[in-house]
């Protein structure tokens, strides 16, 4: 009979081995790159075949298609991609950088941009970039982002812009045009007015979440000339006490109190996504968002490419993806492969379109839009914006940040926009020195 | 005649005195390489890191770049940080309030299920199982439960005539405090509940008889017999609700985002968006020492108050 001393051998080694197991598949699971779906794309390098490494967005739906079409249109250069979550990404980059092994492209969210290029991570691409052929028909807002003392560090791959919607159906309840959309901010109030005296359980207007934040309150202080951030370098300020940005806000106030919104647009108070299902239901009159918010549904709702101000003119908030070589790439001229033929290639264009982006050269995604939708989702680039500063996360972003607390502070609880933009700015500079201050 | 029973099973006669000390250096060989594992996970992921959290807290260390050493300024910024002080008096107010009623209602509760039965089992699974979910899992369900106009609880308050059912639970500093409290208790209430049941039902039944027969009521047997004899149960339960309810976040997080205007920012909050939103590493890293050095204290003074109460004990 066994002792108890040996029992307890026994049972020591087999705790180690079923252990070992679950161990064992967790330390060989992950090589770095968290949610990595199979892009079912790499076989690995063998013999002159270069493997580049990709990291992209998650979400990003047009990624995976893309790089299959490339590596067919390219047979010595095999992809794999990473998809990383959005939350994480600058972290991982990081990481990655201290690791001393960087992917040869990454695909980001665009307001990254300017940090990315100040902190000298990216490598220097703009000879090739102003030799490219459609060169000046990149959407100018996505160079400028990704261009530092003219240096160009990030190029545009596929975007999307915020615009307004209306209705069709409630137009014509209310007695409106359903092709005659209001041009103005002050029109827009007048016919949600309009549309909510239909019925009951019908909202005049909605932002769908984030109101008079950057994707959809942005533009209409921009389309009457204001600006967020004096140009990027150690001396930026911030502007949000402009005028114009104060307005837009006020508006929004106005907008709030009178009633013509949804309890939904309330931060903090839509998990569900409610906000867009009724929407799509057919309970919102006019609406201030992304064009993917309707994606099959075009036929229901007019759309115009870019957001009122008060005066008539549009504008609109660029949103998407630059992409950019991070300085250790293995492989900088095939990663500029890549790169050239994700900003230049139609069948790339093509693939950005059918996801719901647009590709970055205006004049081809104008070219493959089919019809009035598409049309002014790439009409809303031309007059896309994007403030630049490297503390843009911490200053606008950021649900804690001096925009959202002070503009919700405005809109939601009455604050008078003036004093809460202006104690807005202040705020700002602080994190702006302090981000500046970082950089060393 | 002395009858000597070897204290392990081993070679009989002589040997025995031999064979008891090597028996005793295999045991303890392999009770270290049984803790082995778990000695060196501890080792990498808790004390690796809080040394290089602590090297990190004198760096100005940006998310990207050079860091640099900038020997205690973090920490003399972050003793003049008017937005960390305010954080940590939040954390501070949550917990006062928050702890002695979910202990109060813990103890309630244990009293219920202390007793045997299909029904007390039944109540007993139903208070623990909110302890498994996450809490992040919770606070998702509990803003679509609060949602206004569509949330159960609003219609509920609704149906009740208490309110009219569009309450914004999450819009106000106030509303969304007490929402958050409950929530938190709800979900937390199993694991002290299951620790006092634990010890109450370790009281020897007759003690609690004797008080009966000697015509104490049910507030004086409780107070004077069964409360005394699970205090140490008690204090571990306030030790770990104590430290757990300062680092709160996950709640917070989810549901108010720190707002409005800040007002609900927990310390663990504003740690982690200096370090993960404003990019300041270093700075996030003294903070975190901070929080850190505060819990540590308040939980030695708990732990010297129970060694002090377990001395009178003895005595």
């Amino acid at each position: 009979m066994a002792s108890p001393t040996s029992r307890r051998v026994i049972a020591a080694l087999a705790a180690g081995l079923l252990l070992s197991g679950p161990l064992a598949a967790c330390s060989s699971g992950s090589d770095g790159s968290s949610g990595s779906t199979g892009s079912g794309t790499s076989d690995g390098g063998s013999g002159g075949e270069v493997t580049l490494t990709v990291w992209a967005r998650d979400g990003d739906n047009s990624m995976e298609d893309q790089l299959d079409a490339f590596e067919k249109a390219h047979p010595g250069i095999k992809v794999e991609l990473s998809l990383v979550s959005n939350d994480q990404y600058l972290t991982k980059f990081a990481n990655s950088i201290r690791a001393g092994s960087v992917p040869d492209l990454i695909n980001f969210d665009i307001i990254n941009a300017p940090l990315l290029a100040t902190q000298g991570q990216l490598m220097d691409i703009t000879e090739q970039s102003r030799a490219l052929a459609n060169f000046d028909q990149l959407a100018p807002a996505g160079i400028e982002v990704g261009t530092i003392d003219d240096a160009i560090y990030s190029l545009p791959v596929a975007l999307t812009g915020s615009q307004m919607f209306w209705n069709k159906a409630l137009f014509e309840a209310a007695g409106l045009d359903p092709e005659t959309p209001p041009t103005t901010l002050a029109e827009v109030k007048e016919f949600a007015e309009k549309i909510q005296a239909t019925g009951d359980d019908v909202t005049g207007f909605s932002t769908i979440g984030g109101t008079g934040q950057a994707f959809t309150g942005f533009p209409s202080g921009w389309a009457d000339g204001a600006t967020l951030f004096t140009e990027p370098g150690p001396d930026q300020v911030a502007t949000f006490a402009d005028p114009a940005m104060v307005a837009m806000v006020a508006w929004y106030q106005d907008m709030w109190s009178s009633g013509l919104m949804q309890v939904t647009d309330e931060p903090n108070q839509d998990p569900g996504n409610v906000g867009s299902q009724n929407a799509l239901a057919g309970k919102v009159g006019i609406m201030f968002t992304g064009a993917n918010v309707f994606a099959g549904a075009e036929d229901q709702f007019g759309s115009a490419p870019g957001i009122p101000g008060h005066d008539g003119t549009l504008a609109s908030f660029l949103g998407g993806n630059q992409a950019a070589i991070p300085l250790g790439s293995k492989h900088p001229e095939e990663a500029w492969t890549l790169l050239e033929w994700l900003v230049s290639d139609e069948e790339a264009a093509r693939i950005n379109g059918e996801a719901g982006w647009i590709a970055p050269d205006l004049a081809l995604a104008q070219e493959l839009a089919q019809d009035e939708w598409a049309s002014n989702r790439v009409g809303s680039l031309a007059v896309g914006e994007l403030p630049v500063s490297i503390a843009y996360f911490a200053t606008i972003n950021d649900p804690n940040g001096p925009w959202a607390q002070n503009s919700q502070a405005a809109i939601f609880q009455g604050a008078d926009p003036e004093t809460s933009m202006t104690q807005a700015q202040e705020q700002a500079n602080q994190l702006i020195r302090d981000a500046y201050s970082q950089l060393g | 005649m002395a009858i000597t029973v070897p204290s392990r099973v081993g070679p009989p006669g002589g040997a025995t005195a031999r064979a008891r000390r090597g028996a005793r250096r295999r045991s303890s060989v392999l009770g270290y390489a049984m803790v082995a594992p778990a000695l060196l996970l501890s080792v990498v992921f808790f004390v690796v890191p809080m040394v290089l959290l602590a090297v990190m807290s004198f760096y100005n260390w940006p998310l990207l770049g050079v860091a640099r050493p900038i020997g205690i300024d973090n920490y003399t910024r972050a003793f003049q940080d008017e937005t960390f002080f305010r954080a940590l008096g939040f954390s501070a107010l949550f917990t006062v309030v928050l702890v002695p009623l979910s202990m109060a209602v813990s103890y309630a509760a244990a009293v219920m299920v202390r007793g045997t039965g299909a029904f007390v089992s039944f109540v007993r699974t139903a208070f623990f199982m909110p302890v498994v979910i996450g809490f992040t899992a919770a606070a998702y369900m509990a803003s679509v439960m609060l949602m206004s106009g569509t949330g159960i609880i609003n219609v509920l308050l609704r149906a009740l005539g208490l309110t009219d059912g569009q309450t914004a639970w999450f819009t106000d500093a106030d509303r969304a405090f007490w929402a958050i409290v409950v929530l938190t208790i709800w979900k937390s209430m199993g694991v002290a509940m299951i620790l006092l049941m634990a010890g109450m039902q370790a009281v020897p039944g007759e003690v609690t008889d004797a008080a009966k027969i000697d015509g104490a009521g049910w507030w004086r047997r409780e107070g004077s017999i069964v409360f005394p004899l699970i205090r140490r149960q008690f204090a571990l339960c306030l030790v770990l609700a104590l430290s757990g309810t300062l680092l709160v976040f996950d709640q917070f997080f989810v549901l108010t985002k720190g707002g409005p205007s800040g007002a609900t920012t927990t310390a663990v909050m504003y740690t982690y968006s200096q370090s993960f939103v404003r990019y300041n590493l270093g700075y996030g890293a003294a903070l975190s020492l901070i929080v850190t050095a505060i819990i540590l204290v308040i939980a030695l003074v708990q732990l010297r108050v129970l060694r002090a109460d377990r001395a009178e004990e003895a005595r």
